[in-house]
C-alpha cells in the first residue's frame, strides 16, 4: 500500500446553490443543498485548481451527504474523489431503533486505478433523549488497483447530547484472511512538488515533476486484509457559530495507526447566507490510508439554515408543547434535550423566526401576546427542519406542507 | 348638558368603531408589503377586502400569505392559496351558520382544506349544536393529515361529537391516536381502536354511521 504526504491543499468554496421544493423548506419533504466548490493547492512551484459540489439531503428519518470533486493540476485533471453517507432510521423495535448507515468513497487518480471503499451495516440502537448505544454488522466492499474484496464487518459505538454540545462515535471493523496478492498499487502524484511514498516494504522514494508511478507491492498469500477504524463527529454553537468536528484513527497490520480530524465552523449572517472555514486533514483513501491536510473557506447560500449534520445521532426528541397563560401573554415551552438553538414562526410572529430562550435545563420558552383564537405553527430546532411541534395538532396547508394548529382558548 | 355628553359619546363611539377596522386594515396591509412583493401584496390585499366585505375572518388569510413568503412560494401560488382559503372559509361559515365563532370557520376551514366534505361539518353541527366545535374540527384535520381515511376520520369525530365527548376528549384521542401511528399502528386501525375509549362512547354508537357519505378518495 501507498501513501502520499506533504501535499497541502487548500479547498475555497467559493458558491453553494441550495435548491428546494418551489414552496419552500417543508416538513415532511426532503431538502436539497447543492454546494459547487473550488479547490486551489498552492505549491512550491505552481497551484492547483479544482471543482466540486456536495449534496445534502435530510428528512425526519434520514440524513444522507454525496460530495464530489475533481482536482485540476495545471490544465491537467488530477483526481476525482467522491465519498458520501447514508442513514436512515427503519423502524421502532419496542425500546430499540433499528436503522441502517452506508457509506462510500472513491478516488480516481489521473494516473490510474481506483480505490474505492462501499460499507453498510444494519444497526440496532437504544432510544434515549440524551445518550444512545448502537451496535451494527454488515458488509465491507473494497478496492485497490487490481483487486476488489468483501469483507464482513461489525460496529460499535454511541452517540450523546450534553449542554448543547452533541457528539457521536463508532469502531468498526473487518477483517479477511487469505486476500491473496495484490500485483500494483499506484501512488498519487503532486506535479512539482515533492512527494515522499511510503510502502508496505518500508521503502520511501521521493518523486518530482508530472509522472506518472506504479509501484508495485507483493503481499504474500496468507495475508490478512484488516480494516479497523474507529470515526468521531462532535457538533456545538459556540456565540452563533456553528462549530463541526470529525475525526478518527484508521487501524491496519500493514501500515499501522493514521489519525485524521477535520474542524469547520460555520456561521449564518443572514438566515439565508452562511461564510464557512475549515482545516484539517481529511480520508481519500481510507483502505490506502491516503490522507490530505486542507483548508476550506467557503460561502453558503441555502434557503433555509441548515446543520452540517456530521454527528450520527438520532433528532433531538421533544416533549409535548405546553401552553400556559399568562395574562394577555401565552407562554410556549418545549423541553429539547441538547438542543443548541430552538425557533418558533407562526400566524402570531407574522410568520418571522422567534428564537426561544433556554431556561432552566432542557427547556426553552417563549412568551407571545395570544388572544383566544386558532393559531398555525412550526418549530426548528437546531437549523433542521420546520416541522409542527409535538403535541399540537397538524394539518395540511396551503404550501404542500404540514402546520401545526394551536387553539388558545 | 346631558345631550352634550350624549353627543360627545356617541362622537367617540363612532370613531372607535370607524378607526379600530381602518387601523387593523392598515397594520395587515402593511404586514404584507413588507414581505410580498408589491404586485402581490396588492392583490392579496383585494381578497382580503373581499373576504371581509363577506365578514370572514381575515387574519387567517394574512397568516397564509406570509406563511407563503416564508415558504418562499411564488406569487401566483400564494395569491390561489389566499383564494383557497377564503373559499374554505366561505364553505365553512355557510354551514356553520351566521352565529359560529370565527375559531369555528377557522378550524372549518382547515378541515375542508385537508379534504373534509362541507356536509360532514353539517353533520357535526347538528351533533354538537351548543357547544364550540373548534376543537373537534382541528383533530379531524389532524386525523386526516396523518393518512387515517376521510370516512374513518369524519365518522370517528362524528361519533365522538355524538356521545358529548369534551374538548379534553378529542385532544385525548388525537393524542393516542398520534401514538399508535408512531408505534406502527395503521392510521385507520388506530382511529377505530382508539374511538372505543372516548368517555360516553357505547359499543352502539361504533356501529353509528355518519348519515352522510364520504366520498372515499385519497387523503390530499
Amino acid at each position: 500500500m501507498t501513501r502520499v504526504t506533504k501535499a497541502w491543499s487548500f479547498a475555497v468554496a467559493t458558491l453553494v446553490v441550495a435548491t428546494a421544493p418551489s414552496s419552500g423548506a417543508q416538513v415532511t419533504r426532503p431538502y436539497f443543498d447543492v454546494q459547487p466548490m473550488g479547490v486551489a493547492a498552492p505549491t512550491t512551484a505552481s497551484a492547483s485548481l479544482g471543482l466540486g459540489s456536495g449534496l445534502f439531503w435530510q428528512t425526519s428519518r434520514s440524513a444522507a451527504w454525496l460530495r464530489g470533486s475533481a482536482e485540476l493540476f495545471g490544465s491537467s485533471l488530477a483526481a476525482r474523489t467522491f465519498d458520501g453517507e447514508l442513514r436512515s432510521a427503519l423502524r421502532q423495535l419496542g425500546p430499540l431503533d433499528l436503522g441502517v448507515d452506508s457509506r462510500a468513497q472513491l478516488d480516481v487518480p489521473r494516473e490510474g486505478g481506483r480505490y474505492g471503499l462501499v460499507a453498510s451495516n444494519l444497526r440496532l440502537g437504544t432510544r434515549s433523549p440524551n445518550y444512545g448505544l448502537r451496535v451494527g454488522a454488515g458488509a465491507l466492499a473494497a478496492r485497490v488497483p487490481g483487486y476488489a474484496i468483501l469483507a464482513p464487518s461489525a460496529q460499535i459505538g454511541g452517540w450523546f447530547r450534553w449542554l448543547g454540545v452533541s457528539a457521536s462515535g463508532d469502531f468498526a471493523m473487518s477483517s479477511r484472511p487469505g486476500i491473496g496478492t495484490i500485483d500494483t498499487v499506484v501512488a498519487r502524484i503532486m506535479p512539482d512538488t515533492g512527494i515522499l511514498v511510503h510502502t508496505d516494504s518500508g521503502d520511501q522514494r521521493v518523486f518530482n515533476g508530472p509522472q506518472t508511478q506504479w509501484i508495485p507491492v507483493k503481499l504474500r498469500q496468507s495475508q490478512r486484509l484488516v480494516f479497523n477504524e474507529a470515526r468521531f463527529a462532535l457538533g456545538a454553537r459556540f456565540y452563533g457559530v456553528l462549530v463541526d468536528g470529525t475525526g478518527g484513527l484508521l487501524f491496519s497490520e500493514n501500515r499501522g495507526t493514521r489519525a485524521h480530524a477535520m474542524l469547520t465552523a460555520t456561521r449564518w449572517i443572514t438566515p439565508r447566507v452562511a461564510v464557512t472555514a475549515g482545516a484539517g486533514q481529511r480520508v481519500i483513501d481510507p483502505i490506502g490510508g491516503l490522507t490530505q491536510r486542507s483548508l476550506v473557506f467557503g460561502l453558503r447560500l441555502a434557503p433555509q439554515r441548515v446543520s452540517s449534520g456530521v454527528v450520527d445521532a438520532p433528532n433531538a426528541a421533544a416533549s409535548q408543547l405546553t401552553v400556559s397563560r399568562l395574562g394577555d401573554h401565552v407562554r410556549l415551552s418545549l423541553r429539547i434535550p441538547g438542543a443548541r438553538h430552538v425557533e418558533i414562526a407562526g400566524d402570531f410572529t407574522e410568520w418571522n423566526p422567534v428564537t426561544l430562550s433556554q431556561e432552566r435545563g432542557d427547556t426553552w420558552a417563549v412568551s407571545v401576546p395570544l388572544a383566544p383564537g386558532v393559531y398555525r405553527l412550526n418549530v426548528r430546532v437546531d437549523d433542521g427542519a420546520w416541522m409542527p411541534p409535538p403535541g399540537v395538532s397538524r394539518t395540511v396547508d396551503a404550501y404542500e406542507g404540514t402546520v401545526g394548529v394551536l387553539v388558545v382558548s | 348638558m346631558t345631550f352634550i355628553v350624549f353627543r360627545r359619546l356617541t362622537t367617540i363611539a363612532a370613531l372607535v368603531t370607524f378607526a379600530l377596522p381602518t387601523c387593523r386594515l392598515a397594520a395587515q396591509s402593511a404586514q404584507l408589503s413588507a414581505k410580498l412583493p408589491r404586485e402581490t401584496a396588492l392583490e392579496v390585499t383585494r381578497l382580503i377586502d373581499s373576504a371581509r366585505a363577506l365578514s370572514l375572518p381575515t387574519d387567517p388569510l394574512v397568516g397564509v400569505a406570509l406563511e407563503g413568503a416564508n415558504r418562499h412560494a411564488s406569487a401566483e401560488r400564494i395569491v390561489r392559496a389566499v383564494r383557497q382559503y377564503i373559499g374554505a372559509l366561505h364553505s365553512a361559515r355557510d354551514v356553520l351558520g351566521d352565529g359560529a365563532l370565527d375559531a369555528e370557520v377557522v378550524s372549518g376551514a382547515g378541515a375542508v382544506l385537508a379534504g373534509v366534505n362541507t356536509s360532514v361539518l353539517r353533520e357535526l353541527r347538528a351533533a354538537r349544536p351548543k357547544e364550540p366545535l373548534t376543537v373537534p374540527l382541528v383533530v379531524l384535520a389532524d386525523l386526516v393529515a396523518r393518512g387515517v381515511p376521510l370516512d374513518t376520520a369524519s365518522r370517528a369525530v362524528y361519533v365522538a361529537a355524538r356521545a358529548r365527548a369534551r374538548d379534553a376528549d378529542f385532544t385525548l384521542l388525537r393524542r393516542f391516536i398520534e401514538q399508535d401511528i408512531s408505534a406502527g399502528a395503521s392510521p385507520a386501525a388506530a382511529t377505530s381502536l382508539r374511538l372505543r375509549n372516548v368517555p360516553g362512547v357505547t359499543p352502539e354508537d361504533l356501529q353509528t354511521q355518519l348519515p352522510v357519505t364520504v366520498p372515499r378518495r385519497p387523503n390530499p
